[in-house]
């Protein structure tokens, strides 16, 4: 605590060294839709000091008096740079357009910073949306998610999955925010659909390492997504309509310039394409339809509304809304099954500026994230349901009191709830219900502080440390809590410091090494007894015997861009260590723990990654894209599985290549593509069967110890844009996905065929022959999606 | 339910191939299904656990039966000293069953057909160990017999049916949970009567039963009183498929059932006689449950890709499979319309060592 007093005591006393200096400051905003603009690059054209708009696209840049041409500049918009002359301190918004409308005193060009050698961050990647819906995508379904996964550094969970693996952690080790809240089942469909709908979406920023100390709670990624605040300026349509869903968007104004709104909503609908082939009963042979009843839908919906209450205020409302459903019905037996989830998040935000020099930015998130399963059969019902609620304060600043310190700090607080496996049901009139729904109640605290400092034009180092803490906040189910002697040993309290820094050598304006270390303390966990993320999974927090997970990692690389920064490329190398991983324990299931504490059904053990990462990036022309590569390895140690040896993480990879293409032939014609190649992932088989009961089972003796065959694929994609007819625009996205069908590796089983005319072959008779089967579920895949806008 | 989750995922276009793999060798060891319950001696069937490619036929299976073991089951008395019987293969022409017991009890029962008195070593209430010596191997197991306890009723229900459909039922039961957490149960059922009375002569021979009864008990269903604790309720107990799977069948009841005969195109009434079926349902300590309940995953879940691989936890050391001691409590239920049990199938009423199998 002393220290972090001094930190911002040390931070003030920058305010007495920068008299004789002003400052600008300001937001810059997109012209068109009036949308702030995050990550703006913000320079002085000779000298190349310069910022970046934050979140919010606020930015802040103090300077000596004199006269200076300030140059704004996004990727995809022009740049612009404007003649100042600093006397005093200014504040300038700035609108930056497509086109290129001038005025008078703002001049075009086409200058662009080198970002990439110039911040002093590492191992971090900035998704335009553009660009993401120029890629081509399964199904049409554009995915954040899936074209993250095409860095390097980050790989899938398998075909179609948009789980993210970044550098060797688990898909419970990635902070995924959407609009601040946390988000924590990113998926649909079993995975193979992210909750994000790309149309809200204004911005993903990706940090796979050296998070930066306002980050915290995760052990290796932070996705950070923000929603569009919706246009200020005009009412603005836009839609889809694709095989798989389809989507609208109505964003507008709700008093010009001061306040907006938007909506967007997303549903698929595979369950009405496929009712007419579920009928109750057949229409030919009046058979009844033993599924008729079953089917799948998911949707989202995606809402924010800003108002800007005076230039120094603004307050922001977000929310989204997602549930998949999955039904089930055998009408014969009277055996039904429904599947609900989904998470729900709610984000009031308040910016505030004191000064020129110091943003503020306060939050209060709900997050809710649930999951049922109701089984009916005949009288008798059962439900399990499991879920997470957070209730979010957290207040950031920036700090920016001259150019050579830019200054973050801020107040982190999180009162979770957590209902872990939960069950209730009832045999006709009678209600099963436990005594009490079993919860968890948790505080999570964290305080910051970050200083980003230039120490030269060579030297810049990112400083901060982060200080977090965790408590049960006094009661659980007590009856479970004294089982688990939990209260005797309230070691349930856990304060951490955690460092994080990060430096940049700039070696010339086209090359630099950067370098960065990173400790992070993660208190809340995912068991998972699956090898995909399923809704089934659990969310469990730290308690006396799951201790915070841990992780430490170290990174390096060079950057260098070429021909004048059309060319952007990076060799990092990272070495990651886990502790406290979490696992089931062998043979435990995970209904034995229904309404209790399921601590004791856990095991816990080490972890360790490492790995080489290549990036060759072309951003601007008529071609663009990049191409990825990884070389690295996971592998996980629990004494009490495998037989304490070392194993292969699930989604170890030794090899990941992705390359991704855009050309644009005309302003109606654009043309993409993806390559994708990855060492397949590893897989526990059985090497044994035995006989219990009549019934054969086997015996898995190496976890992880098999390789699937290696994954690739190749898509490609063709938009067509007609042209604009007075205020409605459209466009035709052609895509085919894995091009020449590789029969690519879902998952492989072992199976006992039945070689005989009996229906039922045993191994009494001997009539049962042991196989292997490999199953692929994506072919070659072709789609046609129309999206709209007015 | 992860099969039905997987069986979404296949309803997507899928494309399945046959490969080859090659699998690690296995090592061989020793598969215990043992079973304690009171008034009976123990018995164990031990097996041997194989590669799993290795060839499956007639031969392969007579292999897999272990006769040259030597078991022991001992358990301490009141005194503090041991009390042990040994169990042993049983001699020709009985082998046909694989199984050890007391050999002594089983042939004096199939020789004299007599129901025999309780068998006194084996008690609710006790811990038994079980000791095997194989190949210069020791494989040893604990295990602890709950006490039993019995439904409140059982009762039958005729399913809804059409006219020219079999009549089927299902058994009901009420069930008072003890106030107590722990009362694991493990139900398994044997259809013990299923014939077909039949009237068609180029089908069955006049007036013949064609019996087709269940050859042993199958599981239906293991599980925890967490949710149902202290509580009492009714619940039906379905029919389990006799290749595992979800249990959710029925039973016949007597009826005429109208059978369509495909040679001559004809009708011909067959009489489906009523169904007799056994019940099993016992307690079982903790590590028995999760064998069992491992089983009853395994059978339900076939082979659902995405399930974190799993063995069945065993409680057998150096070896595979499971040592367990049945809370048991037999119910014989005729499967005919508005039948209603209260009183529980005993030793004193004629259940007998082959009912327990």
């Amino acid at each position: 605590m002393n220290k972090t007093l001094f930190f911002i005591a040390f931070s003030i006393s920058f305010l007495a060294l920068s008299q004789e200096k002003f400052t600008i400051s300001g937001y810059v905003q997109e012209e068109s839709s009036g949308e702030n603009l995050i990550g703006v690059s913000i320079y002085e054209k000779n000298s190349r000091q310069g910022t970046s708009t934050n979140q919010y696209g606020f930015y802040s840049l103090t300077l000596n008096e004199g006269n200076y041409d300030i140059a704004y500049s996004f990727i995809g918009l022009e740049t612009i740079i404007k003649k100042i002359n600093l006397n005093k301190n200014l504040r300038i918004n700035i609108a930056l357009s497509e086109s290129s409308t001038k005025i008078q005193e703002i001049q075009i060009n086409e200058d662009r910073v080198d970002k990439n050698i110039e911040s002093v961050e590492m191992s971090q990647v900035k998704l335009d949306v553009q660009s993401v819906k120029s890629i081509p995508v399964i199904l049409g379904e554009i995915d954040v998610l899936k074209t993250a996964q095409l860095l390097p550094g980050i790989s899938s969970g398998g075909e179609g999955s948009s789980g993210l693996y970044v550098r060797g952690g688990g898909p419970d080790q990635n902070l995924v925010l959407l609009d601040e809240a946390v988000v924590y089942n990113a998926a649909h469909l079993f995975g193979f659909f992210s909750v994000f709908n790309a149309d809200a979406i204004k911005d993903v920023n990706i940090i796979k390492g050296g998070m930066p100390s306002q980050y915290g709670g995760r052990l290796s990624s932070v996705l950070d997504i923000s929603m569009k605040d919706g246009n200020n300026k005009k009412y603005e349509f836009d839609g889809g309509i694709g095989l798989l869903s389809s989507r609208l968007t109505v964003q507008g104004p709700l008093k010009k310039e001061k306040s907006s709104f938007i909506i967007s909503g997303r549903r698929t609908y595979v369950d009405i394409l496929s009712k007419p082939f579920l009928n109750r009963e057949d229409p030919e042979t009046g058979e009844p339809n033993p599924f008729s009843g079953s089917g799948y839908y998911f949707y989202d919906l995606t809402t924010k509304i800003n108002y800007r209450i005076s230039d120094k205020d603004r307050i922001f409302l977000s929310g989204y809304f997602g549930r998949d459903v999955f039904n089930f019905a055998d009408a014969e037996s009277g055996f039904g099954i429904e599947i609900p989830w989904g998470n729900a998040t709610t984000s009031l935000r308040w910016n505030h500026l004191f000064s020129d020099k110091l943003f503020m930015n306060t939050s209060l998130i709900f997050t809710d994230y649930r999951f049922s399963f109701n089984l009916t059969q005949s009288d008798f019902a059962f439900k399990i349901f499991s879920g997470i609620n957070d209730w979010n304060h957290k207040t950031d600043f920036l700090f920016v009191p001259n150019q050579k310190h830019k200054i973050k700090f801020g107040t982190n607080f999180t009162y979770h709830i957590f209902t872990p496996g939960n069950a209730s049901g009832n045999a006709g009139d009678v209600e099963f219900s436990p005594d009490s729904i079993f919860k968890q109640r948790t505080n999570e605290g964290a305080i910051y502080i970050n200083d980003e400092i230039e120490f030269s034009e060579t030297l810049k180092m990112n400083v901060g440390v982060r200080y977090s803490s965790f408590q049960h906040s006094g009661k659980i189910n007590p009856i479970e809590y004294l089982k688990n002697e939990l209260t005797q040993n309230t070691k349930d309290h856990y304060r951490h410091i955690e460092p994080r820094i990060s430096a940049r050598l700039k070696l010339n304006t086209t090359e630099s090494i950067k370098a960065s270390f990173s400790q992070n303390y993660q208190y809340v966990h995912l068991a998972s007894t699956a090898a995909v993320s399923l809704p089934t999974d659990l969310w469990v927090p730290s308690s006396s015997i799951i201790k915070p997970k841990f992780s430490t990692q170290y990174a390096t690389g060079y950057f260098k861009n070429f021909n004048d920064n059309m060319y952007e490329s990076s060799i990092e190398i990272y070495y990651k260590n886990m502790d406290n991983l979490i696992e089931y324990k062998e043979g435990v299931l995970p209904e034995d723990n229904t309404n209790t504490n399921s601590d004791d059904a856990f095991t816990f053990g080490h972890g360790e990654s490492y790995g080489l990462e290549l990036l060759l990036r072309k951003n601007t022309g008529r071609f663009t894209g990049w191409i990825g590569y990884t070389l690295s390895k996971t592998t996980r140690f629990f004494d009490e599985i495998n037989n304490g040896m070392s194993f292969p993480a699930k989604y170890d990879r030794r090899h990941d290549l992705s390359a991704t293409a855009s050309y644009k032939i005309s302003n109606s014609w654009n043309l993409s593509t993806v390559f994708v190649y990855a060492t397949g992932n590893s897989i526990t088989l059985p090497s044994e069967r035995y006989i219990i009961d009549g019934n054969i089972f086997t015996e898995y003796t190496s976890r992880n110890g098999y390789r699937m065959d290696p994954y690739h694929r190749l898509d490609i994609g063709a938009t067509y844009t007609p042209k604009k007819k007075k205020k409605f625009t459209s466009s035709w996205n052609f895509s085919i996905y894995n091009v020449y069908s590789r029969k690519n590796p879902y998952f492989i089983y072992l199976d006992l065929v039945n070689n005989s005319d009996n229906e039922n072959g045993s191994i009494q008779n001997g009539n049962l022959t042991p196989k292997a089967y490999q199953v692929s579920i994506f072919p070659i895949l072709p789609s046609i999606t129309w999206n709209f806008s007015f | 339910m992860r099969k039905i989750l997987f069986i979404s995922i296949i309803l997507l276009v899928s494309c399945r191939e046959e490969i080859d793999l090659d699998l690690f060798p296995a090592d061989q060891r020793m598969v215990v299904q043992g079973s304690i319950e009171p008034g009976f001696p123990p018995y164990i069937i031990l097996t041997k656990n194989q590669g799993y490619f290795d060839p499956i036929n007639s031969n392969t299976y007579n292999d897999l039966f272990i006769k040259d073991a030597e078991v022991t089951v001992w358990k301490r008395n009141e005194n503090g000293g041991i009390d042990s019987i040994k169990l042993e293969p049983l001699p020709p022409p009985l082998d046909t069953l694989p199984i050890y017991t007391d050999i002594n009890y089983m042939i004096q029962f199939l020789l004299n057909q007599e129901t025999p008195i309780p068998y006194p070593f084996s008690q609710a209430g006790n811990s038994y160990n079980l000791e095997i010596k194989w190949n210069d191997n020791i494989i040893t197991g604990t295990t602890t017999i709950p006490n039993p306890v019995p439904y409140d009723s059982i009762w039958i229900e005729e399913t809804e049916f059409e006219y020219d459909e079999p009549r089927k039922c299902i058994i009901f039961c009420t069930y008072t949970d003890p106030d107590t957490i722990g009362n694991n149960f493990v139900l398994r059922s044997k259809r013990i009567y299923h014939g077909i009375k039949d009237s068609i002569p180029y089908l069955y021979p006049q007036n013949a039963i064609a019996n087709d009864a269940d050859e042993s008990l199958l599981l239906v269903d293991a599980g925890i009183d967490i949710l149902i604790n202290g509580t009492t309720f009714d619940f039906p107990i379905y029919r389990p498929s006799d290749n595992g799977g979800f249990a959710n069948g029925t039973y016949n009841s007597t009826h005429y059932k109208k059978y369509k005969d495909t040679l001559t195109n004809g009708k011909d009434s067959v009489l489906v006689a009523a169904d007799t079926v056994l019940l099993k349902f016992n307690q079982v300590d903790v590590t028995a449950l999760k064998f069992w309940r491992g089983v009853v995953r395994n059978v339900t879940s076939g082979g659902n890709p995405f399930a974190e691989p799993m063995n069945l936890s065993s409680n057998i050391n150096g070896g595979l499979g499971t040592w367990t001691g049945f809370g048991a409590t037999y119910y014989k239920v005729p499967i005919n319309k508005d039948t209603t049990i209260i009183h529980n199938y005993t030793v004193e009423k004629g259940l007998n060592i082959l009912d327990i199998f």
